[in-house]
């Protein structure tokens, strides 16, 4: 069996990985960066997700996530540069897990850049019941921490990969001990989001500090996305998984088997398709209003404004049926397809329709590219490695 | 309505039900914080009237807020009412005197249609402006100028399509929310007392004067004040207010016209480009600050007032009409919208349109409320003159200044790149903080001297540092990240707000020294307000960043529903 997948995400890698321990011959191709290297490092379980029903972990997906470099911890109390403190059911391993700590005082490295201020921050997790029931106190750290004036105007995932240095994060250490010294007592240290952009270097400034060390999720340029490419990358080439950079266009099926077509007019003859080409977010479901399609000031023809990026035979819809075509020459109404207007909105739930994983005839589809799934990590997780398991099967 | 007396200061807490006395007795009362009551404390308090002003959301919330952002002289008002044009084209002058780093040049440019009477209508459209020309000089305007097809392409490539030529002219831009902060800010400097996110709950008249009750809406808090006169300047909530001075209604009758306009994340073309739209109306598209909008529609609004919306049906309206002048205003990247409702005079059987854009004083002594007068009408470009109006009837003894008193920080433009050098900050932060505050850039900026961390970009889209949203905080009264946005155009940009609410919930809740909770809760509500008046503009590229803000207020902000986080509550 020749199994190709379409997209490098969490569902793409999971679906990869899955095919291949059925035995199949696997090669991805890879579009770019998409939801998962957007993500912030927590996996599911937030108050807010829960209502979305998580899908159970099973032995598959436990590995996977420690192949990537997350650690599974069910009860996972994370604390975001937004001043909240969010639970998980697993996490990035540079995040610092405060559940894991007794209660006392947690040191907050500050530094200069964008969007992170120790003080405040200390100051609006300290509000929080989940610290107070805890009994954690947060408190800025005294000291300088950034060791070159360039990185303060530098963005938190550059300075990320400057602490992969071996000897840069050393330097980060005995900052970072040289401040304990000079405070109260501390049981945890948590950081920027700063530890490594290749792989999590969490674990080893904890090692040096003495301390648990961790970061706390950044809300934008987040450097955890990174480490998910970087532990892709790694665990794909491990595997046997070919990979190829390039833009799907079409999967065209015949008797034999399936053609995929890249742009540049490559193609890759296969047994069955994976496409976990993502939502709206990821590029997969691609929004086209009538309006923004045609200059005329009326389009020849009315339609529905979502398509799949590829061209596939999937047919696109939500609430397991096809979006139908608006009794409007423009497509549909803006308002009632986006946040906040609908809760949950169309935007966040049209996909790809499917039974199990089956969208078409040797076409599978996972994670968010499937219609009214939750968005979240672990269904993307479960669906990818569904869909490449189906698929290697045939 | 029962209130409670005032309570003696010593017992006075924070809670719900505490009232505040405002022990001072004013000479005006000032209800509204848009461009004509900022403008009419301020022209009273440089009298030396002792003012109190009381608004009800922010400053320039309303249309003050969400117009054009041009102090024009309005041409297209010449044919009927001659004296708007003179006297917005006249105020305009003045206004770039007292605040000259608020405006910039806004060059139009109007393609005639080529046709059997294409000609023709070339030289009606010249002869048209050369009698604005006549008052160009009163606001340092050019004189027109005609140019035929060919340079119409070269000046302004986006304009496709079969053109006679064009006739371009030009207007000042201004922004208009930093144009009413300033003079709230004036005024407060000259001895005002202004209260924001306060709305008055009732007039009603006392010993020699008036009582007015006024409610903070984000403490509770209660206000009351006495004043001797009361100046009902709040646009098209102008009735309401009558109603809370127990006025008739229908004495202060105004028609609300809603207007949107669609913003881009960028400058898309050189010129201000007048269109039309499906419906003959006059539409633009313009390059404004960093940002081309189109604008505007002008449709009856029986809607709240405090929670506009605007919908798809109108981008649509108006993208058609641009497209058919500048067709690739399709490629373009909408970022959003905004919405405002002019307090248009009052008619019936009149077209939207059509309605006069004068301005009017009701004396409410006829309605046995001697002292009390409400405003209405009027226009962004000609408030300084209708505020001296409305001053001159409270204080006729005293001349006004407001024309030749500079406003808050008009007396010389610094120069940004210096200051960027100095002051070691990128030099689009300097000419934007310049922009917006004249020499009080200098105050801003001796922030970041005094605390280096302040340098922070907090919005990287315009960009807004983390010392210009103390600085509105301490000195502008911004009291949310809403308030901050209104006042730096943060969270504005291409993102909407989504790098940039959170953090300045934090800088505001620190400031204001509130629950960070509260600061939180803030940048939910402004993102929400954003996303709504974004997704209605929502082209392809748009439909990702809805879906990334989704993502992201769901991993780092919880979602705005009770008990449904960890984040939920404080202690």
């Amino acid at each position: 069996m020749k199994v190709v997948v379409v997209g490098s995400g969490i569902a793409g890698v999971s679906a990869a990985l899955a095919a291949r321990e059925q035995g199949a011959e696997v090669s991805l191709v890879r579009g770019a960066p998409g939801a998962t290297s957007l993500s912030f490092g927590a996996v599911d379980a937030a108050p807010w997700e829960r209502a979305r029903g998580n899908e159970p972990i099973d032995a598959f997906c436990t590995k996977l996530l420690a192949t990537l470099g997350f650690r599974d911890a069910p009860n996972a109390l994370l604390a975001a540069a937004s001043g909240i403190l969010r639970g998980a059911r697993a996490h990035d391993e540079a995040l610092l897990d405060l559940a894991q700590l007794p209660a006392g005082r947690v040191g907050v490295v500050p530094c200069d850049q964008f969007g992170w201020d120790a003080a405040s921050l200390a100051r609006s997790w300290n509000a929080l019941p989940a610290a107070i029931a805890r009994n954690l106190f947060f408190e800025a750290l005294p000291g300088v921490f950034c060791k070159h004036t360039d990185e303060h105007a530098m963005s938190l995932a550059e300075v990320a990969a400057r602490h992969d240095d071996g000897a840069r994060l050393g330097w980060f250490a005995d900052a970072v001990r040289a401040s304990l010294a000079r405070s109260a007592p501390c049981v945890a240290v948590i950081t920027p989001p700063w530890l490594g952009a290749e792989r999590a270097r969490a674990a080893a400034l904890s090692e040096r500090v003495g301390l648990p060390c961790g970061e706390a999720m950044a809300p934008a340029a987040s450097p955890s996305g990174r480490r998910f490419e970087a532990a892709r990358d790694r665990s794909l080439a491990a595997a046997g998984v070919t990979t190829t950079a390039g833009w799907a266009e079409s999967v065209r099926v015949a008797e034999a088997g399936a053609t995929l077509s890249l742009e540049g007019g490559a193609q890759i003859a296969c047994d069955a398709v994976v496409l976990a080409i993502g939502g709206v977010l990821g590029g997969g479901i691609v929004y086209a209003p009538a309006e923004a399609i045609f200059s005329d000031a009326m389009p020849p023809y009315p339609r529905h404004g979502f398509r799949a990026s590829v061209s596939a035979g999937v047919v696109i819809g939500a609430e397991g049926r096809e979006l139908a075509v608006p009794g409007s020459m423009f497509g549909l109404q803006a308002e009632a397809i986006a946040w906040p207007f609908a809760r949950d909105p169309l935007l966040d739930r049209v996909g790809g329709l499917c039974r199990d994983s089956l969208a078409a005839e040797r076409v599978y589809i996972a994670g968010d590219f499937i219609a009214d799934r939750p968005r979240t990590w672990l269904a993307a997780m479960a669906s990818g490695a569904r869909a490449g398991k189906a698929a290697a099967r045939g | 309505m029962g209130f409670r007396d005032a309570t003696p200061s010593s017992h006075r807490h924070a809670s719900d039900a505490s009232a505040r006395t405002d022990e001072a007795r004013y000479d005006v009362a000032v209800i509204g914080g848009g461009v004509n009551g900022t403008g009419t404390a301020r022209d009273l308090a440089l009298r030396g009237r002792k003012v109190v002003l009381f608004e009800r959301n922010d400053f320039a919330f309303g249309a003050s807020g969400n117009n054009s952002g041009m102090i024009h002289g309005g041409p297209r008002y010449m044919l009927k009412s001659p004296q708007v044009t003179e006297e917005s084209c006249r105020d305009s002058g003045f206004i770039q005197q007292i605040a000259p780093f608020l405006l910039f040049r806004i060059p139009f440019i109007v393609p005639v249609k080529d046709g059997p009477r294409g000609r023709m209508m070339l030289e009606l459209v010249d002869a048209y402006f050369k009698a604005y020309d006549k008052y160009q000089p009163l606001k340092r305007g050019e004189p027109h100028t005609r140019i035929d097809a060919s340079e119409m392409a070269r000046l302004e490539p986006g304009i496709v399509g079969p053109y006679v030529g064009a006739i371009t002219f030009d207007e000042w831009g201004i922004d208009g929310p930093r144009l009413c902060i300033l003079n709230a800010v004036d005024a407060e400097e000259h001895g005002a007392r202004l209260y924001n996110h306060t709305t008055v709950e009732s007039v009603a008249p006392g010993d020699d004067g008036y009582l007015i009750t006024a409610r903070d809406t984000l403490t509770g808090e209660r206000v009351r004040a006495r004043a001797a006169h009361v100046v009902n300047a709040t646009g098209a909530w102008a009735p309401v207010t009558a109603a809370l001075g127990k006025l008739p209604t229908t004495r202060v009758l105004v028609r609300p016209g809603k207007g949107i306009h669609v913003t881009y994340d960028r400058r898309v073309s050189n010129y201000a480009v007048l269109a039309e739209a499906i419906d003959g109306r006059e539409i633009f598209l313009m390059p404004w600050q960093n940002m081309s909008m189109i604008g505007t529609t002008d449709d009856d609004y029986y809607g709240d007032l405090d929670h506009v919306p605007s919908t798809s049906e109108e981008v649509r309206y108006l993208v058609q009409g641009a497209a058919r002048v500048f067709p690739s205003i399709r490629e373009a990247r909408a970022t959003g919208t905004y919405v405002g409702v002019r307090p248009t005079l009052y008619g019936f059987g009149v077209m939207e349109d059509a309605l006069s854009r004068e301005h009017a004083i009701i004396d409410h002594a006829a309605d046995g409320a001697p002292g009390m007068y409400s405003m209405i009408g009027g226009k962004l470009a000609s408030y300084r003159q209708f505020s001296q109006e409305m001053a001159d009837a409270i204080a006729p003894s005293v001349p006004c200044t407001t024309h030749e008193k500079w406003l808050p920080g008009g007396d010389r433009t610094p120069d940004a790149l210096a200051l960027a050098e100095t002051h070691a900050i990128t030099p689009v932060a300097a000419r934007r903080i310049v922009y917006r505050h004249g020499s009080r850039a200098l105050r801003v900026l001796a922030r970041v001297d005094r605390c280096p961390r302040e340098r922070e970009v907090v919005c990287a889209c315009e960009p807004v540092l983390a010392a210009e949203v103390l600085h509105v905080v301490e000195r502008e009264h911004a009291r949310t990240v809403g308030d901050v946005a209104r006042r730096t155009r943060l969270g504005m940009g291409s993102c909407g707000g989504m790098r940039c609410a959170a953090r300045c919930g934090q800088i505001v809740a620190d400031a204001l020294g509130i629950a960070p909770a509260a600061g939180r809760a803030q940048a939910r509500e402004f993102l929400e307000r954003q996303a709504e008046l974004r997704v209605v503009a929502m082209g392809p590229d748009q439909a990702r960043q809805e879906a990334l803000l989704l993502a992201q207020m769901r991993a780092t902000l919880g979602e705005a529903e009770a008990g449904t986080g960890v984040d939920e509550g404080e202690s």
